[in-house]
């Protein structure tokens, strides 16, 4: 990276981040949730072939079960890493943070909603180009911001 | 005093004696040159060299006792290296050695075959650390690729929010920072 890019992205430190980084971060995470979704599909059909025996196979559940497992291990991801460091894998990649307003780490309830937010209502995220704050939907609801970090 | 005097005929004699054995040793010595003159003049010398049997002649030389007796570090010592080495033009010899020649005679599977290769790449590998570069090179790599996508995707961000600006047909925005919670309230519109 040049000198000049550098300076750049520095300049950048503490903005408010557009709607381009923050889906990317978003599609990152969406991937690392789908690997942690597999991961326990995986251990979950270790276990079965701990308790029943060979041979090993996948375990089938019904697709509410699935939903469930799925939206619980996003809203504990997502809301955990927002609320003890601030940021995601796909934040860390992109160069992100999540903050409240002023600056300070979300707490757990409301990183909570806010993950709930996203994973229920992700299309929230389009109100970031029209906000003046370049704030999503779920911003304005839990008074969180994204910022450009250093990271 | 009258031992030494003409007077004394044993001294005379003793004299005379001297003079004519002065004498004929001259004459003598001139007759053998002359007689050596000639005879090496009628010798046929060629002919005489032919004659020698010259394998014999070094069949009976010892040559190792010959060698027992020359002192090399002397001689050595006496040599000039400095200025032998000025005269000779290595490069000339290079011109003139067939290093294909050279090559297609050398046993490289034998040489191969000495070497103890797996030593030998441990050597390598530690001297030259191969998995510092390696980790310095990759992590450098995923470093500069990390950045550029943060500077790409910035940069979109701010064509996005420049376009919804446009769009929206207010003036740019002056994003939150960490120092304050977000813009200062536009003035009302005229």
């Amino acid at each position: 990276m040049t000198g000049a890019a550098a300076r750049e992205r520095a300049g950048a430190w503490g903005e408010a981040a557009g709607i381009v980084s923050r889906a990317l971060a978003a599609l990152v995470d969406a991937c690392v949730i789908a690997g942690a979704g597999l991961a326990v599909h995986l251990a979950a059909g270790g276990v079965r072939l701990l308790v029943a025996g060979p041979p090993f196979r996948l375990p089938d559940p019904p697709g509410w079960l699935s939903a469930v497992c799925g939206w619980l291990i996003a809203v504990l991801y997502l809301g955990g890493s927002w609320s003890v460091t601030g940021v995601t894998a796909g934040d860390r990649l992109l160069g992100l943070r999540v903050t409240a307003r002023s600056g300070r780490l979300l707490g757990l309830p409301r990183a909570l909603l806010r993950a709930a937010l996203y994973v229920a209502f992700p299309v929230g995220l389009l109100w970031v180009p029209l906000s003046r704050r370049r704030a999503s939907v779920q911003d304005l609801v839990v008074a969180s911001v994204v910022r450009y970090h250093r990271g | 005093m009258a031992g030494r005097s003409f007077a004394n005929p044993l001294y005379v004699a003793g004299r005379l004696t001297r003079y004519a054995r002065g004498a004929v040793g001259r004459c003598a010595d001139a007759l053998i040159r002359a007689v050596a003159g000639a005879v090496v003049a009628r010798l046929d010398l060629d002919a005489l060299v032919a004659r020698v049997d010259v394998d014999r002649v070094a069949d009976r030389v010892d040559v190792g006792r010959v060698a027992e007796r020359v002192d090399v570090n002397r001689i050595a010592d006496r040599v000039d290296v400095e200025r032998i080495a000025d005269r000779v033009d290595v490069n000339r010899i290079a011109d003139r050695v067939d290093v294909n020649r050279i090559a297609d005679r050398v046993d490289v599977d034998a040489v191969i075959a000495r070497i103890d290769l797996v030593v030998l790449t441990k050597g390598v590998l530690a001297e030259i650390d191969l998995g510092r570069i390696v980790r310095d090179t990759g992590g450098g790599m995923a470093g500069e690729t990390v950045e550029a996508i943060r500077l790409r995707s910035l940069r979109a961000d701010r064509v996005v929010n420049r376009l919804a600006d446009r769009w929206l047909r207010r003036p740019g925005t002056n994003p939150v920072h960490e120092d304050g919670p977000g813009p200062p309230p536009l003035p009302p519109a005229p």
